[in-house]
Formats: structure tokens, sequence, C-alpha cells
């Protein structure tokens, strides 16, 4: 009994450290990660360089989807290298705690760090090996016993350092803060969103801005919020082409399934593929088989379903599609006077989205998302001319729209907040002239518009 | 494990056996629907599933040319089945080349991961990979061919840094730079002078677009492009104004048998090309070649105002060819079909017994022309599959059979497509590490 307790402080600490600061962080291993019995996955990794753990790696990878399965799994895995370690360390009279907790620690730290669990069952793979081994070695008394409290103290003190050292790690932070944004988008929990991406934070990392913007869209919000972010210009309200290509595809997948343009968000998942080892995930099957079942493409949504059926966890998932496209009917393919003038999607989201309009898909967030990157653009004149047409879609007018109508010369439904607070920044504006933008409008569109370039 | 084993087998034999099995007149629905199809002699077996899933169990006779299978099929669990009639294959005597040659690709949009280009021993399941994109930085190898299907012969592309066209000659492989040599202009679709010294590359400035809505995903067309050819004896390249100038964009060339004509198609060049891409339409044109030089006007030898040429593939006075509405990329358009002209006669007409209501586009003859291999989309509208068909010489082929695979749920699980797929009359072997070896330097 005195023997677990060691091993169950590193486990509790490795149980607790990933549940508290990593658990996304393992999620996004699982979106990004591929298992299949089919023959060319494990074709694909028989030709990789370590197969076997390769492909255990990648069979736990599915389990990180569900809440404590990350965590469980690495402090099980922790916890079974300090007792390898301990068994082997015997057999060189090195008994008591220490080594195995420093050792059992520094693969904690390596799992951590690590971008997938390949390395993390490879390192517990070579261990059991050496672990099986060391029963050849005849078994030794040890030199000498510490007293078991000095080995539970010790064990303790190595254990919370490591908690320590990842909870004050920037890259661990950073990288669970990234991961959380990611997973709160794929699960459309959009008020999360808006809890991770603060205005705060997006000055610190403008790249959750965009997060946030696609987030207050779905709110209905965009309108009201858009400047209390730093945004600089409208390469900050969606990912520019020179963006890192991995997020650029990640965020405009999801973008153009809540635009409900499927089309370009199966181009985007489809280019977030060939990141994978294996030119595709799990995150990208399932939305490919959401994705062409709502457009009624049944027959790729049934090629997912299969494919996604040979992994161990989706049958839940592949059952809740399979059951509707049983009953439902399927698209009938578009006719070729329709695809030869169908508009073709460009560089340029403001232009998509007019697109979009264009062609009759016009998402809720679409018309804010039109009117605020016509704000960022400084386009006054196109904002005016397509609030005008959409007015009647808004019940008061979002406090950006005003401002913007308000410097462009209207003032015909303006609260009167809004008016005399455009009175006193020009107040401010006249008093000093030549002294530049007073910073406390500094989250108005008059502020952007006048300084933001 | 033995006895696990023995114990499985017995279990399963006692399930089938509880099976009590209705005949009925009707014939299984399978898949892949091999039900009727004519194949070689030397053809890997056919390898099924009912299509609705059902359990079942298949025995095969063999009487003359016809193989006979008697299917039955039982739902999982229960005790009541159907033995269906038995169906038709027919064994043709005309041989079929070994080996076919394939790339695979996810049928992506601008990015890859895995690709290579890999042979498949028909007679076997047995696939090999010829060059894997890993052997090139992950980089792009494309467009292969080999010389009348001989495997010790070989060109494809390399897109990467440094990359350029790889040619093979028995043991030696060579790298060279087509944008270095002559108009200093890429090769794309080639096609090798019987002769095996000259080789005709059409040089495509491609672009892919993607439609905002609707069913097709991808549209792909060229900016411009133009017929260059290569002479392999001094690695020299050459143009021929007719096939080289800024009126025409000429594409997708392919050499008579005799090597006297070059087949190709050729669109006139819009000012706008996304803007009129619907109304595109390639023709299909050839030129004299004599003595190493294309000789005299070209003329045109099918046009229409619906359809547009691509792939033109000849054996004999038969000229297969792929159709669509518009455009120069049958591959992401549903209504592209398999056609075949007559060249004695001047008849066309569309392949119905061939082609499905999906992508029909690449296709080869086999070089006694009796086989053809061409790849359609019929499976589920995007994964690009192989099939046969046999030809009688009087232009009539049989009803196509899907390439067989060991397990017929390859053909759903694979998530690649199969690419240009050739016949050849032999094993190319394995060229990565050479490929990468010459890379490396």
């Amino acid at each position: 009994m005195k023997k677990i307790i060691s091993p169950l402080i590193v486990f509790a600490g490795a149980f607790l450290a990933t549940l508290l600061l990593q658990k996304n962080s393992f999620v996004i291993q699982e979106y990004d990660g591929l298992f299949l019995l089919s023959g060319d996955y494990f074709s694909d990794m028989l030709r990789t360089p370590f197969p076997i753990s390769g492909i255990i790696g990648d069979f736990l990878t599915q389990f990180f989807r569900f809440g404590v399965y990350a965590p469980l799994i690495v402090a099980v895995g922790v916890a079974a290298a300090f007792l390898m370690l301990r068994s082997i360390l015997s057999r060189f009279s090195l008994d008591g705690d220490i080594i195995p907790t420093v050792l059992s620690c520094a693969l904690w730290v390596f799992i951590a760090f690590a971008p997938t669990a390949r390395r993390g069952v490879a390192a517990v793979l070579i261990l059991f090996l050496v672990w099986l081994a060391s029963w050849l070695l005849p078994k030794k008394e040890p030199l000498r016993q510490l007293p078991l409290w000095l080995d539970v103290t010790v064990s303790l003190v190595i254990t919370c350092g490591v908690f320590l050292f990842l909870v004050l790690n920037g890259g661990i932070r950073e990288r669970e803060r990234t991961a959380s944004l990611r997973v709160a988008a794929v699960m459309s929990d959009w008020d999360r969103v808006l809890a991770i991406a603060t205005p705060e934070r997006c000055s610190v990392d403008p790249d959750m801005m965009p997060y946030a913007f696609l987030a207050l869209g779905e709110k209905g919000r965009l309108g009201n919020d858009l400047f209390r972010y730093p945004v600089k210009s409208q390469d900050d309200f969606d990912f520019s082409a020179s963006a890192e290509d991995y997020g650029r595809y990640f965020y405009n997948g999801i973008l153009y399934e809540t635009l409900q343009c499927p089309n370009e968000a199966i181009h985007n998942y489809f280019q977030l593929a060939t990141y994978q080892d294996h030119g595709q995930s799990f995150l990208v099957l399932r939305r490919l088989l959401s994705d062409y079942y709502q457009t009624g493409n049944y027959d790729l949504a049934g090629k997912y379903a299969a494919v996604l059926s040979r992994s161990t966890l989706h049958s839940q998932y592949v059952r809740h599609f399979t059951e509707r496209m049983a009953t439902g009917t399927p698209r009938e393919a578009d006719s070729i006077e329709f695809r030869k003038n169908i508009p073709l999607i460009t560089h340029d989201p403001l232009t998509n989205l007019i697109l979009l309009g264009a062609g009759g898909i016009n998402a809720p967030a679409s018309l804010d998302r039109v009117l605020c990157s016509l704000l960022l653009q400084r386009d006054l004149e196109n904002f005016q001319a397509v609030f005008a047409s959409a007015r009647d879609r808004y019940e008061n007018i979002p406090r950006y729209y005003e401002e913007a109508l308000v410097l462009a010369g209207s003032t015909e439904d303006i609260s009167a907040r809004t008016l005399q607070r455009y009175s006193s920044f020009q107040g401010e504006i006249l008093a000093q002239p030549g002294a530049g933008i007073p910073e406390t409008f500094s989250d108005t569109f008059w502020y952007y518009y006048f300084s933001a370039e | 494990m033995k006895r696990i084993a023995i114990a499985c087998v017995f279990l399963v034999a006692a399930a089938c056996g509880r099976v009590q099995f209705t005949p009925s007149d009707a014939l299984p629905e399978i898949f892949p629907d091999y039900i009727g199809v004519t194949i070689p002699e030397a053809m890997a077996d056919l390898s099924f599933e009912m299509a609705d899933g059902r359990e079942m169990t298949c025995s095969r006779e063999r009487v003359g040319d016809t193989l006979f299978y008697h299917v039955r099929a039982w739902k999982k669990g229960s005790r009541e089945g159907i033995a269906y009639a038995p169906f038709k294959v027919f064994i043709s005597g005309d041989d079929i080349p070994p080996y076919i040659a394939y790339r695979l690709i996810e049928p992506n949009y601008e990015g890859w991961r895995d690709m290579g280009i890999y042979s498949r021993e028909l007679s076997s399941y047995k696939e090999t990979a010829i060059v894997h994109n890993s052997a090139v930085d992950r980089g792009c190898v494309n467009c292969h061919t080999f010389p009348g299907g001989d495997p010790s012969q070989m060109m494809f592309h390399v897109r990467r840094p440094g990359g350029g066209t790889v040619f093979r000659s028995g043991d030696d492989l060579r790298l060279v730079d087509l944008t270095s040599v002559g108009p200093k202009r890429q090769g794309t679709y080639p096609a090798w002078h019987p002769s095996g010294r000259y080789i005709a590359f059409s040089s495509n400035s491609t672009q892919q677009s993607f439609p905002v809505s609707g069913s097709q995903p991808v549209e792909v067309y060229d900016h411009f492009s133009d017929i260059i050819l290569m002479d392999l004896q001094t690695d020299s390249v050459t143009t021929y104004e007719p096939m080289f100038n800024e009126q025409e964009m000429e594409t997708f060339p392919a050499w008579s048998p005799q090597g006297d004509i070059l087949y190709y198609c050729s669109a006139p060049q819009p000012e706008n090309v996304a803007a009129s891409r619907g109304d595109i339409r390639y023709a299909l044109k050839a030129v004299r070649f004599s003595e190493g030089q294309f000789v005299g006007e070209p003329w045109t030898v099918f046009a229409s105002d619906s359809l547009s040429v691509s792939f033109p593939r000849v054996y004999g006075k038969w000229l297969l060819f792929t159709a669509s509405a518009y455009g120069t990329f049958p591959i992401w358009h549903r209504e592209a079909d398999l056609w075949l002209m007559d060249m004695e006669s001047g008849e066309v007409r569309r392949l119905d017994e061939i082609n499905s209501p999906d992508t029909e586009s690449y296709h080869s003859w086999s070089g006694n022309g009796r086989w053809i291999v061409f790849s359609s989309r019929r499976i589920d509208g995007r994964y690009t599959r192989l099939f046969f068909s046999h030809f009688d010489g009087e232009g009539h082929f049989t009803k196509p059979f899907l390439l067989p695979q060991k397990n017929p749920q390859h053909n759903t699980l694979r998530l690649k497509s199969y690419n240009i797929p050739e016949f050849v009359e032999g094993d190319p072997g394995v060229l990565s590490k050479r490929v990468k070896t010459m890379f490396a330097r």
C-alpha cells in the first residue's frame, strides 16, 4: 500500500495539470488526428519510422475529444512509466521513488509539449521493452532504503514543481488558449469564444480577433461591439491570404459554414486536411459529412459516414446522419446553364459576401459583416447605401452604424446619445486642432475613421 | 490462437447453416456491379458485396468462357435469406496488358499531402508506388506516361522548387527543366511519339476557381496554352506557329499510332477566360508530322457548338475522346462523357453503354486496341475510380467493370482519386529511392 503513494501523487499531478491546463490542446490533437480500420491507413502507418507507436498513439488520440479521457490517458501513462522505472531501477539496487518520480515527470513534461500522442506512446513503449528486458536481470537487494516520508515528500515536491512549471509556462498557456478558442468555435459556443477573445486579449494576440468578430456576428452584436476591439484594418476582420495557412483554413471553414456557404467551407476543410499526417483528419471528416449532408449530397455524405464508421468512437455521430439520410431527399445536381454562370469565389472576403448575397445566400450575420467591412474600409457611401436597403432589419440602429451615419451627415433615427457624443467629439477636435483624436473616443468609429491607418 | 480461429470458423459456419434460403429469379444487387461484364482472362478475382450491406456467400463456377456467380444473402441475425439467380461474367480471349499505372491523390483543391504514381498488377491486387511524393519533399508528381506502354521508359513532372521533368530510360534517370530551354515554357500534358524520340507537350497556364454555390465545387480553366515539341536526342524544345500563338489555346496532344499526325484540342483565346468560361468549347484538330517537324496547316477533325473536346486517344481508325458542355477540365464536369469517332466514316457517337450520369474523363487504349481503361466519378461523384471495358473492334464496348479490389469496401474507404490511368506492358518497378537521390543532389 505504501508503495503506491508516490505513483498516485504523480498520477494525480499529471491528471489535474492536463485537465486544468491542456484539455483543449488535446481535443485539438483529436481534431487533427486520424485512426481508421482501413487498408490505406495501415499502409500509410507502415511507411512511418515508428509504426506501432504511431498506430497506438492515433488510437488513443481518438479519446481526446471527450472530457477527462486525455487527462486520464496521460496520467495512466505517466504513472505506468513510474512503476516500470521503479521496477527497472530495483534490478540495479536503486530502490526508492525519487529517480522514478524525476524520470516519469520528465516524460510528463515531454508529453505536455509534444504535438501528438505518438511521441509519448513511443517513449512509454521503449520503457516497456526495457522493463520487460529487465526481468532477465536478477533482483538485487537495495543498497539503502530511504524512509517512506522522505520518498513521498520528494515525490510531492517534484510533482508540484512540474505542475507549477506547466502553470507558469507561456507556451503551454498560449497553446491552450488558442485551442480553447478553436474548440469553442467548432462547438459554436459563441459566448465562450467572446469570453476568451476579449478586446484586451486581442490586443496581445490579434489572431483571436476574427474569432471574436465571428462570434459577435452570430450573436448579432457586431454593429455594437466592433470598435471595442483593437481593430486596425480590414485584415483584422478576417484572416488575410498571407496568414498562417492552418489557422486560416481552420477559421475559414467555420466562417463559411456560418455564412451558409458550404462550398467554400468544404474547400477550406480540404485545404486544412492537407496539413495532417494522413492528408485527412477526424475534424475534417466530420465537417465534410455534415456539410455534404446539409447540401443534399448524400453520395459523398454516405462515403464519409462509411469512412468514419471505421474509427472507434463515431458510431453515434454517423448514425445521426445515416438515419436522416435514409428518410431525406438528396439534392439534384445543378444544370449546365446554372453552373456556367455561377460567380466564382475571390480572395476578397467582402466581395465574396456580396456574391453570396447576390446568389440568394443571406446568413443572418452576412449583412453585419458586409456593413462592418465597409466601415473598416472607411467606405461611407456604400455603407449608407447598403444600410438604407436593409434599414428595416434593425429595430434599433447598432451603435457603430449610428456613428457612421452621423459622420456621413445623416441624423434620421439616430439616438440622442450618439448625436450628443458626436457633438462633444467635434467640440474636442475643434478645441484642440492638430492634437489628434482624444483617447476618450478610442472605442468609436470616428476614432477609427480619423486615426487608425 | 489457432483454436480460437477454428472456433470462429465453426461459429460462422453454424450461423450460416441456420439460415433458410428461398430461391429467387432475381439477380442480386451487388457493389461493385459486376453483373454481365466482360473481363480478360488475366484479371484478379472480382470481389463484391451486397449493395444493401446484407451478409452474403458466393460460389463461382466456370462453363467455357462464362463464369456463373451464385449469391446467397441474408440479413445479419435473420434465419431467412435469398438464393439469387446466378449472374454471368464473360471472359474474353483478348489479352490485356499486365499492369496499369495511375496517380493517387486526394481530390483536393489547391493543396495536397500524399500523392504518388502507382502501378497495379491486374492479375492480382498488388499495388506498388513507382514514385511517391515523399521522395520529392511532398512536391507534386504528375502527368506520367510510358511510350507504347513500355515499362522501361517513363516520364513524369515534379513540381517543386528545383523540379522539372524526369525521364527514365532503363536504369537511367535524368531531370530536364523545360523552362530553361527553347521557348522556356513549362510542359504539362505529354504525348510521347511512337518512335520514342519526341514528346509533344501542351504548356498550360492553369487556374482553379471555386463557385460560390451549387453542386460543382471546382472549375478549372487555362488562361492560355500552346503546344511545344521536345526532341529527346538533343533535349531541345521547338514550337510551331499554328500551335503556338496568341489567337488560340491548344492543349491535350495525342499522336496517331504511326506518329504521322498529332491530334490536339484547340479553342479561340477569349479576352477574359473566367467571365466567358461557359462559352469556351475546344475543337479537335490535327496536324501532320514528318521527319521531326510539323508540316502544313492544321485541320479540324471535330467541332461542335455544344461540346468541348479533351483527351483525344487514337487506335486505328477509332478516336476516343472526352466531351463536356464547355471548358477544358472535364473532371469537374458532371456531364463529361466518353465519345467515339470513326475517322473513316466521320461518325461520332456518345458511348452510352459505358457512360454514367457522372463524370467520365481520362482514358487509354490497350496496345491491341481491345480494352480501354477510363476514370469515372460514378460511385460518389468526387473520388475518381477506374473502369475497364472490352472493345469489339467494330465500334462497340461492353458494360464497364470497376478495377477489382481484394476488399470491395476499399473502393469506399480509399480517400484518394485515381488519375491518368495508363496501360503498361510490364512491371515499371520502383523509382522512389532513385528519384529521392536525384533530387537530393
